[in-house]
């Protein structure tokens, strides 16, 4: 499994991965995060840009069954993305959204999991609250 | 007077529901606009009025969404901000530590009935739900979408 962006979300997902069982490589252009990352896991991070081809096929993208987009960048998570299925062919390509429309887009740009957080994190607090707030007017 | 006897009948259908956001960042701004557009009067706070830019103006202009500049950990800020009248209090910063004193404050001095903070840990859900906090682990929330999908 790849996952590009070596952010704290990306971190915590690679971690859970790996307790399952699987195994991931990291892309971040941060030489700094690199370091970081590796010094937690063990050297699994590739550095250089996850938006790229090259880096991609560095990383063992060829390989993977899934790759999930965690940069800021709605824009460079769908880049990410579609470079794994159209070019090497991952199964299954996850995508961050920050921005409600973006997400809409990228779900119509064949991205197979597009994941607006803001948007779980509101459902959840629908179901904690659910009694008491207004539902439909 | 029908009016007010159908109040009396159902009060919980009849008021709007307030809702205070800590944080005006990319969680808080959404919660606030979902939550607005479901029918809830939403108070948001930030310190950096900048931040409301993000906002939809028609919510803003309609008082949907009232703004307020400040620190969510003050409550001269929050008291400013009308939040004592709220029933329901979000904690959405980007920094865990914020939220959960933003959160306690709401929650025990300011006697709030239900408090969320937004944690990215799980290990603190049990300890926080114990002081009558609700936490919500936004990593979790998407490790749950990546589990079902694997499935």
């Amino acid at each position: 499994m790849i996952i590009v962006g070596c952010g704290s979300t990306g971190i915590k997902v690679a971690e859970w991965l790996m307790a399952s069982g699987a195994e991931v490589t990291m892309i971040d252009n941060d030489s700094e995060k690199q370091r970081f990352v590796d010094n937690l896991f063990g050297s699994i991070v590739v550095l250089g840009d996850g938006t790229g081809v090259e880096i991609q096929e560095k990383a063992g993208t060829q390989r993977a069954d899934l790759l999930i987009a965690t940069l800021n960048s709605d824009e460079d998570n769908m880049l990410a993305c579609q470079i794994a299925k159209h070019h090497f062919n991952v199964d299954t390509t996850l995508a961050l959204s920050a921005n409600p429309d973006k997400a809409h887009l990228l779900g119509l740009l064949g991205i197979d999991i597009v994941v607006n957080l803001a948007d779980l994190i509101t459902e959840e607090i629908q179901s904690l609250v659910a009694p008491m707030l207004v539902e439909d007017l | 007077m029908a009016q007010t006897q159908e109040d009396k009948a159902n009060p919980s259908i009849q008021r709007l529901k307030r809702v205070a956001v800590i944080g005006c960042g990319s969680y808080g701004s959404q919660i606030a606009v979902e939550l607005s557009l479901s029918g809830n009067i939403v108070i948001v706070i930030d310190k950096n009025p900048d931040s409301f830019s993000v906002l939809p103006s028609n919510l803003v202009e309609n008082s949907r969404v009232v703004t307020s500049i400040g620190d969510g950990t003050k409550e001269a800020s929050l008291r400013k901000a009308g939040v004592q009248d709220v029933d329901l209090f979000i904690a959405s910063t980007k920094i865990p530590s914020v939220n959960l004193m933003s959160g306690q404050l709401a929650r025990h001095l300011m006697r709030i009935p239900e408090v969320i903070c937004l944690v990215n840990d799980s290990e603190l859900i049990s300890l926080y739900d114990g002081l009558g906090i609700k936490v919500i682990n936004p990593d979790a929330l998407l490790m749950n979408v990546i589990r079902e999908r694997l499935d």
